[in-house]
């Protein structure tokens, strides 16, 4: 019997020691990934670009939408609310809140990418530049969306938005907003950290950062602090040297001429577009609903920016039309299915986020503030150079031509929080004029109307069809609907709304 | 206990055979028999005041001197003792029963058999032989109504899918809610993990969700349904929704070796259209025709030439354009030639049911070999089983085989120290499924879909009866569908699931004695399940053909076309140009359970019991799935494949995989321990505690542990000198239990960030990069979602246990409940899992059992049970939005509403026609009106809004019957016995069948009361089907917004139903040949009998029109339970 004890004692020992150790439960549960490697970096932060679009909720609210009246097109809830600048609690694709979400979700992915690369003990790599430039394009978009404009005296007391650099670690921890002056001073040291990182990549897709969308982006950022030297550096770098400025630019001009409508779809948006330096993908009808949405480019719109161009020919932009589109085909859409009986599917529209004919732009605007106006004109006919169509002989504008032609006569247009020196002041204005035309439907018209603190008005035509303006709405310059609400939701965990 | 009462037997056995010898007086012989009259070999019959005894021979026979005066005793382990007073008789025969009791005393929690009498928690017995019904493969179906508390729906009737089982409620919201299965003490997974939502969607994967489909009903012995936290204690953290422990059968010690054959045939019957309120073919043919009138606007000749489906019209227009061999048209373009053209399918009245369905019986048979020696015992059998198809797309065979051994080794004195059972288990099945994709929801257009789906029963009750599955010719006739031409007699032929499951499982078991108080026992099993099944689509079937549909007039809108991005002015083309498409999935699991325990038993000075159980146990499971599809596969030409490139360039820019491969890796490693005090076996009290890890988060040490505990008093009060003279009461038992039971939240892991690698969405394949995705972010809170139970129980048996009495009720607070929360998105992640709801069930069970008659020739016993159920859930933020409310998959949680419960959109009648001063339509007549939010005007519907949709839904009630409970009654007259049973079920809500569409074609089925619907304006006031809307009347509304406008009707008020029935579930004509007869021809027993199993349903609501209420039609796999008739034959040897 002592023979059996013993031989049963030993393989419960040796049970017992085996499983009561922790190590089993170590084992990953699932095909979960582990961030061990620069790699697995990388692929974090290919997530760390919002996919989401925000022209469908900008362009309403701008100047860039018209009423077309109820009976030559379909409305839509988003675009209905937001040309009336209505808080909308809606987190369907391409409203405000789902950008929210998706710009946060962005920068918990470079957020991460940052952790892991301590944790990895990798600091001097070209991923942590880009991961710091997505967390700073991050919030910088949500900045100008949910929070006022920047003004260097009351954005040190204007609520910002949450500026987290952690990845989130407990269920649902509250929050405050920091200011707005905080954020974009953190954005700015992302910005300079990251830029001494950041290289150009040759793996890296138009669709992340690298020395030059960095650099675009930049230029971006300081035009809209009002630091024209830092525009103009950074615009010089994301230009590139040494090569005709025009053929970076987009080429309407030959794509009007040259491409069916499907092509030229794919080509605003493509990698092969030179004038393309960071693109963006979004999960959004905004292909179709900007094509019959109620209001967007009537007729008045649509002669008013895009036929006559600052040049004196036609502009080169194609606009389609019909009883209820009327379009410039820019955004095409991928579908992808989910459910092919009964047809439905996701959608998603490619756009370029950042591109040489703003920086160009950027940077022609910037020479105004300077007073440097050859060298703006330079840069405002190079990116005309190739919008407009060749005949009748397009005239390019000069130092002469300029203030005639674009002469503010409404002193209170644009009241940016720096003064505008009255010589630059036509030279401004005629850059914000083709950036309004250049930029149509792509949403960055709502971002110079902020920078600007334009007012906009909106008139609601009659619902039979006919032209007759029924009652007009003014967003003021200084109305609060310009910081679009935070959502409902975040307000619910502690988040101080927006004053209304 | 087992153990101690073998010990006893074996010590009274050993007593008796050593003072056998001694014999005085005269000479007493006779035989020992059980019940079928088969001798009982080494049963004792000894005389207990003289200390003496003899043993029967192999035929049962002994020989005993004896005094008069002697009182002689027969005993046998697992019979009945019986005395008798040897008075002048010198041959006593003696029949021993079988005593259930034995069986009945002890509590199997599957870690212990506990003395009944001592055990404190709530827990129900069930004999399989009570239960089982015949003909029916898995017998986790025979549940329904036997145990009070557990709420059995069979949601589907296929072969290998799971009846949805509940035990005191859902504990989870959004987790599992499925009970912990227990096969011979280790845990039984299914191979795969599936929800509600999946098993009642009728996917293959639901085929796969019973964890007891391999298992032979008839090896199994007994069920124990443990209820409460302090029965399930020992299981802790995944005693969350209940345990059941299933026993199998295994050999008796001493017991000659026996045979048995049991085989059944079970006839099913076929359904019929007059259980269903559906329109026949000449009543169909009429709504067609008011649809292809003018002002409607469909079934017109352009219209049909570029439809998707069609029918009878869709013929007609071929015939109008076809000339048969004389060179005139086959119909006449004239009212009367077409008249006379559709007239054919007018009389047609297809019998669906007849045309798919087979009344080929199913086949069961079984050969048990068990026995027993002094050293071991064995247990040994085979079962097959067969079914030819009740229709003719499904088929299945199943082989089960089961040995088990148990050794008694180390004998010491009159005691066995060590027992060594072994067991082995397998299973074999081969099955036959219709081809089926895997169901969609669409939330946009509200409703679920399948593409291609072909199941039989869906089909009888989808297609219209003017349809016909062959012309007058006698050739297959075909319809249209998906702008290819179908027959479902052909297509069942062509598309199929071929199923194959190989199980099989290991098993050992020590049970050792280390001292006499002290016992160890160690159980180790290891099990693998591998799956696969095989989805044909041959080149001939319909699904393979729409591929290559690619007419002028249809290429554009046939979206199983690839359209070339790159190409972008070319026509859409076929990219299957030729061969099927054949898609393999693999599944496996890999499970091991290692368990060590320790137990310490004494009583103290006869007054104190004491009992320390403690131990550890580990589990290993893994689980693997694959699949592969082929396109191109030529199943005619011998399998040679033939892929054109560019349909997976079309899967792939569709955003869709053609292959992928999945594993999930289960770990847990629990330490219990358990304290049992007794003071005179009438005050107990039980205090367990459980310390439970698991791996779900991986390497993450945060929350990994989780301790629960139990504690819980019994109080025999028949043990008190007061009830001991009572007369009516010979028990009489008070339980309290309170404990805290866990359940390890599968859907949520993420105490460590997760990440996984994922594709973008860019349009371009060449644009598409790998990213990692962070899936959670990390939440340091997250826990197991727990249960505080308290249970109170008060049992009595009445005149010697000819009535036996209970009631139970308790009160469940879930808490820690996974909840999806809107968060603030800053942290990342707009909707996050985490522990935020919490849950309150109560409820009350009530059972009786009595035998009302029992004498020599006629007993009549009666069982009785039924249980209350309260749920509502205290707190919960997720915001399922409102298709998640109204379509009855479990997703309808709320505030002060029972988890999955059913909302509906609320009916408020049709619209009446509205013109403006010129005659023009303003408001078109017959659509249904719903209550709508208050800023939605227009009344669209938005399936997808989540701003409190609850403020214009109705609340219909739970999915979840919140009554349950069953009647049996069992006679006996000489050899016949009969009984039946009726379960019933009560509270919860049904959603009809979807019948309703914005479109209808040509091949639709209507329900009765389309006849009433809406026609002329007035009809409003009358009706509340709506009409047939009319094109004009569509493009006014829109397409999308009108057809989310009748989907919504589908899920509205109007379209519910309650889910009480009353249901005969079983009724059984048996009998048994007498012994005399059996012996004569060589047998030991003989019993044949007649069983029919869901006859007819005494009661349910009459809106159903025939639907089953417990059924969920999802077409694929899903078949309902239907009626069986069986004969069975149980031969012994």
């Amino acid at each position: 019997m002592k023979n059996i004890n013993y031989k049963l004692f030993l393989p419960l020992l040796s049970v017992f020691i085996l499983f009561s150790c922790s190590d089993v439960l170590d084992e990953t549960p699932d095909n979960r990934t582990q961030i061990d490697s620069l790699d697995k970096v990388s692929e974090l932060l290919v997530a760390a670009y919002p996919e989401a679009i925000y022209a469908s909720f900008l362009v309403p609210m701008s100047d860039n939408a018209r009423d077309r009246t109820v009976a030559g097109s379909r409305p839509t809830i988003l675009n209905n609310e937001m040309w009336y600048w209505r808080d909308l609690d809606d987190t369907a694709s391409d409203t405000p809140t789902n950008y929210w979400y998706r710009a946060y979700k962005a920068i918990a992915q470079a957020n991460q990418a940052l952790e892991s690369l301590d944790e990895l003990g990798l600091i001097d790599v070209q991923q942590r530049g880009e991961a710091l430039i997505c967390r700073a394009y991050g919030y910088y978009m949500l900045v100008n969306i949910f929070a006022k404009a920047y003004n260097e005296t009351t954005s040190i007391t204007d609520l910002g938005i949450t500026y987290i650099t952690k990845p989130e670690t407990t269920f649902l921890p509250s929050y405050s907003r920091n200011t707005v002056k905080e954020v974009y001073t953190l954005i700015e040291a992302d910005i300079v950290e990251g830029l001494k990182y950041i290289g150009n990549d040759e793996t890296v897709s138009k669709f992340r950062f690298n020395t030059q969308s960095a650099n675009a982006f930049a230029s971006r950022f300081y035009l809209t602090v009002g630091k024209w030297d830092k525009v103009i550096e950074h615009s010089a770098v994301a230009l590139g040297t040494n090569e005709d400025l025009t053929t970076k630019l987009r080429d309407m001009a030959l794509h009007t001429a040259t491409l069916s409508l499907p092509e030229q779809l794919l080509q605003y948006s493509s990698i092969f577009e030179p004038a393309n330096l960071l693109i963006g993908v979004g999960r959004s009808t905004y292909a179709r609903t900007n094509r019959y949405s109620r209001f967007g480019l009537d007729n008045s719109l649509r002669v008013e920016l895009l036929r006559t161009s600052p040049l004196g020919s036609r502009w080169a932009y194609s606009v389609f039309r019909n009883r209820i589109s009327n379009f410039t085909p820019k955004f095409g859409e991928y579908f992808r299915v989910t459910n092919q009986v009964a047809g439905i599917g996701i959608p998603f529209v490619q756009l370029p986020l950042l591109t040489t004919d703003e920086v160009v732009l950027n940077r022609a605007e910037a020479y105004a503030m300077k007073g440097e106006l050859q060298l703006c004109v330079d840069d405002l006919n190079a990116v005309l150079s190739n919008k407009v169509r060749p005949n009748p002989q397009p005239v390019n504008l000069t130092i002469t031509s300029v203030p005639l032609t674009y002469e503010v006569n409404d002193a209170t247009l644009y009241t940016p929080f720096y003064t505008i020196p009255a010589p630059s002041l036509p030279f401004v204005n005629a850059a914000l004029i083709v950036r309004r035309t250049v930029f149509y439907s792509e949403g960055l018209r709502w971002f110079d109307i902020k920078r600007h603190n334009m007012a906009v008005v909106h008139d609601e035509l009659s619902s039979d069809g006919q032209e007759v303006i029924s009652s007009s709405f003014t967003l003021t310059k200084d109305d609060n609907r310009k910081a679009i609400q935070i959502p409902s939701a975040a307000q619910a965990l502690g988040i101080e709304p927006n004053i209304r | 206990m087992k153990a101690p009462f073998l010990l006893i037997v074996v010590t009274l056995f050993f007593f008796t055979f050593y003072s056998s010898n001694a014999q005085e007086g005269k000479l007493v012989t006779g035989k020992v028999t059980d019940e079928y009259g088969i001798p009982i070999e080494s049963a004792s019959v000894i005389v207990q005041e003289k200390n003496k005894g003899v043993v029967t021979d192999l035929n049962g026979l002994y020989s005993i001197s004896l005094s008069p005066n002697d009182l002689l005793q027969f005993s046998f382990i697992g019979y009945k003792t019986q005395s008798i007073l040897v008075g002048l008789q010198s041959v006593i025969n003696i029949t021993l029963l079988e005593d259930l009791e034995v069986l009945d005393n002890v509590v199997v929690t599957g870690f212990q058999n506990i003395d009944r009498e001592l055990f404190t928690g709530s827990s129900q017995r069930l004999k399989a032989a009570d239960i089982k019904l015949d003909g029916v493969p898995d017998i986790t179906q025979a549940l329904e109504g036997r145990a009070p508390g557990v709420a059995v729906q069979n949601v589907t009737g296929s072969f290998g899918a799971a009846p949805r089982i509940t035990i005191r409620g859902s504990s989870s919201i959004l987790g599992d809610s499925k009970p912990l299965w227990i096969v011979d003490g280790a845990i039984q997974e299914s191979i795969v993990d599936i929800s509600f939502t999946d098993l009642v969607g009728g996917d293959i994967n639901s085929l796969l969700s019973s964890a007891l489909a391999g298992l032979n009903p008839d090896d199994i012995e007994s069920f124990e349904v443990l209820k409460d936290a302090s029965a399930g204690a020992l299981y802790g953290a995944r005693a969350l929704n209940g345990v059941i422990v299933i026993t199998t059968k295994s050999g008796k010690r001493n017991q000659t070796p026996t045979f048995t054959y049991a085989s059944e045939y079970a006839i099913r019957a076929i359904p019929s259209y007059n259980d269903y309120d559906i329109l026949d073919s000449q009543e169909t043919l009429a709504i067609y025709r008011q649809m292809a009138a003018k002002n409607t606007g469909f079934l017109t000749l352009p219209a049909l030439i570029g439809a998707r489906n069609s029918g009878v019209y869709g013929l007609l227009a071929n015939a109008l354009n076809t000339r048969d061999s004389e060179g005139n048209f086959l119909a006449e373009n004239t009212p009367e030639g077409r008249a006379a053209y559709l007239r054919q399918f007018e009389l047609a009245n297809t019998d669906w049911f007849k045309e798919l369905f087979n009344s080929s019986p199913t086949q069961t048979h079984t050969v048990a070999f068990s026995s027993g020696s002094e050293n071991s015992t064995s247990y040994a059998s085979l079962g097959f089983y067969s079914d030819t198809g009740w229709t003719i797309a499904d088929k299945v065979s199943r082989l089960t085989g089961n040995l088990r051994n148990t050794f008694y080794l180390g004998k010491e004195g009159n005691k066995d120290r060590l027992k060594l059972t072994t067991q082995l288990n397998g299973s074999i099945r081969n099955q036959r499924a219709p081809g089926s994709f895997e169901r969609q929801t669409d939330q946009f257009f509200g409703g679920f879909n399948r593409e291609f789906d072909i199941n039989p029963f869906s089909y009888a009750l989808n297609t219209s009866r003017a349809v016909r599955p062959r012309d007058n010719n006698g050739n297959l006739e075909f319809v249209r569908q998906n702008w290819t031409p179908f027959n479902i007699l052909k297509e069942t032929e062509n598309n199929f699931v071929d199923l194959d499951v190989i199980d099989v499982k290991f098993q050992t078991k020590i049970d050792y004695e280390i001292n006499e108080n002290l016992d160890y026992a160690f159980l180790g099993s290891a099990r693998y399940v591998s799956s696969s099944n095989n989805h044909s689509v041959t080149e001939f079937s319909n699904a393979a053909e729409t591929y290559r549909s690619d007419d002028e007039s249809v290429r554009n809108l046939n979206t199983f076309l690839f359209a070339d991005p790159d190409d972008v002015v070319s026509f859409p083309r076929s990219v299957l140009p030729s061969g099927g498409i054949l898609t393999e999935r693999e599944n496996s699991l890999t499970t091991y359970t290692f368990r060590n325990t320790l137990e310490y038993k004494k009583r103290f000075n006869e007054l104190h019991g004491l009992t320390v159980y403690s131990g550890q146990e580990f589990r290993h499971i893994d689980r693997s799935n694959s699949f592969n599809t082929g396109y191109g596969y030529q199943f005619s030409r011998g399998g040679t494949v033939f892929t054109d490139p560019d349909i997976l360039r079309k899967t792939i820019i569709e955003g869709n995989n053609y292959f992928g491969a999945a594993q999930t890796r289960n770990r847990e490693v629990t330490f219990f321990t358990q304290l049992s005090y007794d003071y005179n076996r009438k005050y107990i009290l039980n205090v367990s505690g459980n310390y439970e890890g698991s791996n779900r988060a991986g390497k993450s040490k945060g929350n990994r542990w989780l301790p629960t505990y139990s504690v819980a008093a019994r109080w025999n009060i028949d043990r008190e000198s007061f009830m001991e003279d009572s007369k009516v009461f010979n028990n009489l038992t008070l339980k309290l239990g309170y404990g805290l039971t866990g359940l390890i939240a599968n859907n949520a892991s993420n105490n460590e960030a997760i990440f996984r690698n994922r594709v973008t969405n860019r349009g371009r394949i060449e644009d598409r990069e790998n990213y990692i995705n962070i899936d959670d972010l990390e939440n340091s809170e997250l826990t197991w979602e727990k249960a505080i139970e308290y249970n109170v129980a008060l049992e009595a048996g009445l005149y010697d246990n000819r009535v036996v009495l209970g009631i139970e009720a308790y009160y469940k607070d879930g808490i820690d409940l996974i909840d999806l929360v809107r968060s603030s998105g800053v942290g990342g992640e707009t909707l996050k899992l985490g522990n935020n709801s919490d849950l309150v069930t109560k409820g009350l069970e009530f059972q009786i059992s009595s035998n009302n008659i029992k004498n020599d020739n006629f007993s009549w016993n009666t069982g009785f049970n039924i249980s209350f159920l309260d749920q509502e859930i205290t707190r919960v933020e997720q915001a399922p939005n409102v298709f998640d409310f109204v379509a009855g998959q479990g997703f309808g949680n709320a505030v002060g509403f029972a988890p999955n419960s059913l909302f509906s959109y609320n009916f408020e009648g049709l619209t009446s026609l509205e013109l403006d001063s010129s005659g023009r339509v303003v408001t078109p007549g017959g659509l249904p009106i719903f209550t709508s939010a208050a800023d939605n005007p227009d009344g669209r519907i938005n399936f997808r809004d989540t701003d409190n949709p609850l403020a214009y839904l109705k609340h219909e009630g739970s999915l979840l019957p919140n009554v349950t409970g069953g009647l049996s009654n069992n006679f006996s007259y000489k050899n016949f016995d009969l009984s039946f049973f009726i379960s019933f079920s009560a509270g919860n809500k049904v959603r009809l069948d979807p019948y309703y569409s914005s479109v209808y074609n040509d091949t639709s089925i209507f329900p009765q009361e389309f006849v009433n619907r809406w026609l002329v304006p007035g009809d409003e006031n009358r009706t509340s089907i709506p009409a047939i809307p009319s094109t004009q009347t569509i493009a006014r509304i829109g397409a999308t917004a009108i057809r989310q406008l009748y989907n919504a009707y589908n899920f509205s008020s109007e379209r519910i139903a309650d889910g009480d029935f009353i249901r005969m579930k079983n009724i059984t004509l048996g009998y048994s040949f007498s012994q005399g007869f059996i012996n004569n021809i060589g047998l030991s027993s003989l019993r044949m009998s007649l069983q029919s199993t869901n006859p007819f349903l005494i009661y349910s609501d009459k809106k159903l029109g025939g639907q089953d209420p417990e059924f969920v039609r999802s077409g694929g796999v899903a078949f309902p339970i239907t009626t069986l008739y069986t004969f069975t034959l149980n031969i012994g040897f």
